[in-house]
């Protein structure tokens, strides 16, 4: 959080210098305010490079009750769920020197829902890095938490992008996305370590920049209490290594990328392999040359700046496993045979191969795949009297086999049930789809729980042993085990993921919920897209801003349709292309600036439109409109709206288990509707606290398709198809905290 | 002093190392004749092969029955899983194509019918490795039906395809070979490589006495009388010519 508040700041001071510079051009002398505030944001970033320890961070507290309805929940569902917490963060900064500094971050969470359980409450840490720039400002290095980013199809987080997202959810999504350590930029979240040597100017001027840069992180492993051996090996491990070069020259920029992802294989396990186990080595590589240019170097006096991005990159993909199976074991012994020649019987000694069939470790092979990714774009942006512009126009192309884990997977991943989680619902197929579907993708979007719980005898997770409730029975242990000292878990419910998957894990995701996009669900290395992309922003004064996207993709050798084989009489899937066209427009105004008001009123609203032709054929529709607005003196009112639509024309298949394990299709989703409404005010109460209070109503219906046992299509009594059923779910959400700053 | 011990050391594992040779001899390969050809030897005597393409056939069945086994045993439970009665399950099984010894009786009555195939496999050299004579027939004897049995893949339709083009389908164990060579052909006058030269042909034949001790059975491993020529064989005759002095 506090990283983010910096960046706020840094944000802030830029757009502020950006303004006072604006105004001093102007010779506009009202701006008293803005130049103050600019001093002390001056002021406070010198503060900020002060040797020593320093406090900082935010505190607060708030409730939230969740109140949720739906005709398909069972009669015995909870349908409200309250929190209420005091939850302080701490960012402990110790600068040893000007140089270096360490950052730890610290969670102190108080749950009042579970106070009188709780009795002492321990403190979480959840950032640990040491940074610095040394050696004359030419090295700059993370060791620890770290936030790392290459290029688009390197090291890269595609990031969902709304446009004229109004403050009210941008603000939750961010809070969301705080709660995992992440943060809204296409920089990946990793551990390890990452040292970056750039030169400064070289040659007289002639190049500007020289950099290389290595960054080394473990992407994933598992807890264990004890290595066994040497730096245990275990199943989750994996790694990355990456290097770039680049250099600057004449507004150009040349650059070579490298990442190696890696599942650690060849040393020793820290547990045998089962019987059913099977395990995955994934190793994924990608080569890039990156290529971009700025004219507003070599030609500063134009009116308007044009240049180019473009990247090639190369990128290799291979998974084997191992596994327990049955493999013939050779062993050799001399046996002797006979044969009759010239009618007398005569034997012979061979070699006999008289192996066995026994159980061994076996390793296969499954996929070996490289391809090739290309983007180019063009731009051109520039200020014309008040109104700046920026237009972008880019092709890409990227092979059906590329594959780049390190700038796909998206943090935002979704469906899971975030307020409400306890409701229980009437019919297994409801339940089911919450399961496998997902719930509401804007509540994944911009809610998020945070919870401390007191583990004990009741709630500790155990499996396959005996708790002290088990059986019914009352346990000799039970009040023992009841008062729990110091173990308290914290529990997340949230829709992001720090968590970078691998593509075989991310395949059923990128269908489903397309909030990144659903031409580009994981960004420009979506892997088997082709085609343009343009993007255009234009602000005037910063009273009125104006955006507009447009995609338009193909991806190849989808199934497009069915025909019947007049040979076999059977009907084979065609292949084709699908065909996706998005589009989105935004448009916001801040009518406090336009009518030379002294408060920003800033309206906003947004929409887009995307679409696929075949597949799922999938038609996604999203709404936005907002306002923030300062009412009065330290009051502002903060509302926006979202209504977000998924449709799947062709169905969206949700499969069950039958009796006997096997799947089969239980429905079929045909369309999702989803609406939230957000209002609030805020109240600043003291400088940089506020008091908040916000009213929410979130409703989510799915329609579906039920299918029969045998996985057909539900008939009525007449033979003619069920109507589609719904799953409407609604909650209404009341919000209040008080948030300091310090 | 501790310096000085420590060179004398580091000296010392210097000329040994020195010393030492780095070549890695070949057990397999070093008691062969130089010129040993694991594919002559192979053709002189088919046999050898005959004997590791029936174990291959072999091993490949027991891999098949383990795998249908494996197999069946998933959707037996599935079926029972389901409430069907126990007869029910055996015949769905069996239908299902999935018990091997319902697959095993069929597929060799269907190899026994094939008279053709059959033929070919009897008097294939490397197959039955019977004289063209007694492969007219094959049927007729039971002796070389038993053995000729033994090429059956179970479940494989075409398996003359398979076995007439065996030196791609079936590896060669050149090492089990090569080594039948040394641990009893050498012994037994077997020859190694065809005549091609006069001084070849110029050789004496085995020793009779030799030959006839060997055929003569013995009781005791001690008694027994190796053979210490090395023999090439007339490719056209069979004659074995002792090659060495």
């Amino acid at each position: 959080m506090n990283f983010n508040m910096n960046m706020r700041k840094f944000l802030l001071t830029s757009a502020v210098a950006f303004s006072t510079a604006a105004a001093f051009a102007a010779d506009n002398q009202g701006e008293v305010v803005t130049q103050q505030k600019s001093l002390l944001e001056k002021l406070d970033s010198l503060n900020a490079a002060v040797l020593g320890l320093k406090i900082n961070g935010t505190a607060k507290a708030g409730v939230l009750a969740s109140f949720s309805s739906s005709d398909q929940y069972a009669k015995e569902s909870p349908t409200q769920e309250n929190q209420a917490f005091t939850d302080v963060n701490l960012r402990v900064t110790a600068r040893p020197s000007s140089e270096t500094m360490i950052d730890v971050q610290l969670r102190l969470h108080k749950d009042w829902q579970s106070a009188y359980d709780e009795n002492n409450n321990p403190v979480i840490g959840h950032w640990f890095s040491y940074d610095g720039t040394i050696l004359n400002k030419h090295v700059d290095f993370n060791l620890g938490y770290m936030r790392v980013g290459y290029t688009p199809l390197t090291v890269f987080t595609p990031q969902t992008e709304i446009l004229q997202e109004p403050e009210i959810f941008s603000e939750k999504r961010r809070e969301a996305l705080e709660k995992r350590n992440l943060d809204t930029t296409s920089r990946r979240l990793l551990q390890g370590l990452n040292v970056m040597y750039h030169s400064g100017s070289l040659g007289g001027g002639v190049v500007d920049n020289v950099t290389a840069q290595l960054t080394g992180a473990r992407i994933r492993n598992n807890a264990k209490k004890v290595d066994q051996v040497f730096f245990d090996f275990d199943f989750t491990d994996r790694y990355m290594l990456g290097a770039r070069a680049g250099i600057d020259a004449y507004g150009a920029h040349l650059g070579l990328n490298f990442v190696n992802l890696f599942d650690r294989k060849y040393s020793s396990r820290s547990k045998a392999i089962d019987n059913s186990d099977t395990v995955f080595y994934d190793h994924n590589r990608v080569i890039s040359v990156d290529l971009a240019f700025d004219s507003k170097k070599v030609l500063p006096d134009l009116p308007v700046t044009f240049g180019l991005n473009g990247e090639v990159a190369f990128s290799k993909w291979d998974v084997n496993y191992d596994y327990m199976g049955k493999k013939f074991k050779s062993s050799y012994k001399i046996a002797e045979e006979r044969y009759t020649e010239d009618g007398k019987s005569k034997r012979f000694v061979y070699i006999k191969n008289d192996g066995t069939l026994s159980t061994a470790l076996l390793n296969n092979d499954t996929i070996d795949v490289s391809g090739q990714s290309f983007y180019a774009s063009l731009f051109v942006k520039g200020g014309i009297n008040d109104i700046d512009f920026k237009v972008d126009a880019g092709y890409l192309k990227t092979d059906k086999d590329f594959w780049s884990e390190m700038a796909s997977s998206p943090v935002y991943q979704g469906r899971s049930v975030i307020l409400n989680a306890n409701a229980l619902y009437g019919t297994p197929t409801d339940s089911l789809l919450l399961a496998t579907f997902g719930a509401s993708s804007l509540e994944n979007l911009y809610f998020n729980v945070y919870n401390s719980t007191t583990l004990q005898a009741t709630n500790l997770m155990t499996v396959g042993s005996t708790n002290a409730l088990s059986d019914n029975s009352e346990s000799a242990n039970l009040y023992a085990r009841l008062n729990n000292n110091y173990k308290n878990g914290h529990f997340y419910r949230n829709g992001y993921t720090g968590t970078i998957a691998k593509r075989m894990e991310l395949d059923p995701l990128m269908e489903l919920d397309p909030s990144v996009g659903l031409a580009l669900p994981l960004g420009l290395a979506t892997p088997n897209r082709k085609g343009v992309i343009v993007k255009a922003d234009v602000n005037w004064a910063d009273k009125v801003f104006f955006n507009a996207r447009m995609n338009m993709l193909t991806e190849a050798d989808v199934v497009v349709d069915y025909a019947l084989d007049p040979t076999t009489q059977t009907m084979v899937p065609v292949m084709g292309e699908n065909k996706f066209t998005e589009f989105a427009v935004g448009v916001g105004a801040d009518i406090g600036a336009i009518a030379a008001l002294d408060r920003q009123i800033l309206v906003q609203g947004s929409f887009s439109l995307g679409k696929e032709n075949a597949n799922l054929k999938r038609t996604a529709t999203r709404i936005v409109a907002g306002v923030t607005a300062d009412v009065w003196g330290p009051i502002a009112f903060l509302a926006g709206f979202q209504q977000y639509e998924k449709k799947f024309d062709n169905g969206y298949g949700i499969y069950g288990e039958n009796e006997s394990g096997l799947p089969v299709k239980v429905a079929s989703v045909t369309k999702a509707t989803e609406q939230l409404l957000l209002a609030g005010v805020r109240v600043k109460i003291a400088p940089l606290s506020y008091l908040s209070v916000q009213y929410g109503m979130l409703k989510n219906e799915l329609e579906y398709n039920a299918f029969g046992a045998d996985g057909t299509p539900l008939l009525n009594a007449e033979g003619a198809p069920e109507p589609p059923k719904k799953l409407s779910i609604s909650k209404n959400v009341i919000m209040a905290d008080v948030t300091v700053n310090f | 002093m501790k310096k000085l011990y420590q060179y004398t050391m580091i000296l010392l594992a210097g000329v040994v190392g020195a010393c030492s040779s780095l070549d890695v001899s070949d057990p397999y390969s070093e008691n062969l004749p130089s010129d040993f050809s694991v594919s002559t030897y192979m053709q002189m005597y088919p046999r050898l092969r005959k004997y590791q393409i029936k174990d291959y056939v072999k091993a490949r069945n027991v891999i098949v029955e383990d795998s249908l086994n494996q197999q069946k045993a998933k959707v037996k439970a599935m079926l029972e899983q389901q409430g069907f009665a126990a007869e029910i399950v055996e015949d769905s099984l069996t239908k299902l194509g999935l018990d091997y010894n319902a697959i095993k009786t069929q597929d060799e009555a269907n190899f026994k019918a094939n008279t053709a195939a059959l033929v070919e496999i009897c008097k294939n050299p490397f197959l039955g490795s019977y004289p063209e004579a007694s492969c007219a027939n094959p049927a007729a004897d039971a002796t070389i039906m038993k053995d000729l049995a033994g090429f059956n893949f179970i479940n494989v339709a075409d398996d003359f395809a398979i076995l007439s083009n065996n030196n791609v389908t079936i590896p060669v164990d050149s090492v089990a070979i090569s080594q039948q060579y040394i641990i009893f052909g050498r012994d037994h006058g077997w020859a190694y490589r065809w005549c091609v030269s006069e001084a070849d042909l110029a050789g004496p034949a085995r020793d009779p006495a030799i030959e006839a001790a060997q055929a003569a059975p013995v009781d005791d491993p001690e008694k027994f009388v190796a053979d210490p020529g090395i023999y090439c064989k007339e490719q056209l005759t069979g004659i074995l010519h002792k090659v060495n002095p």
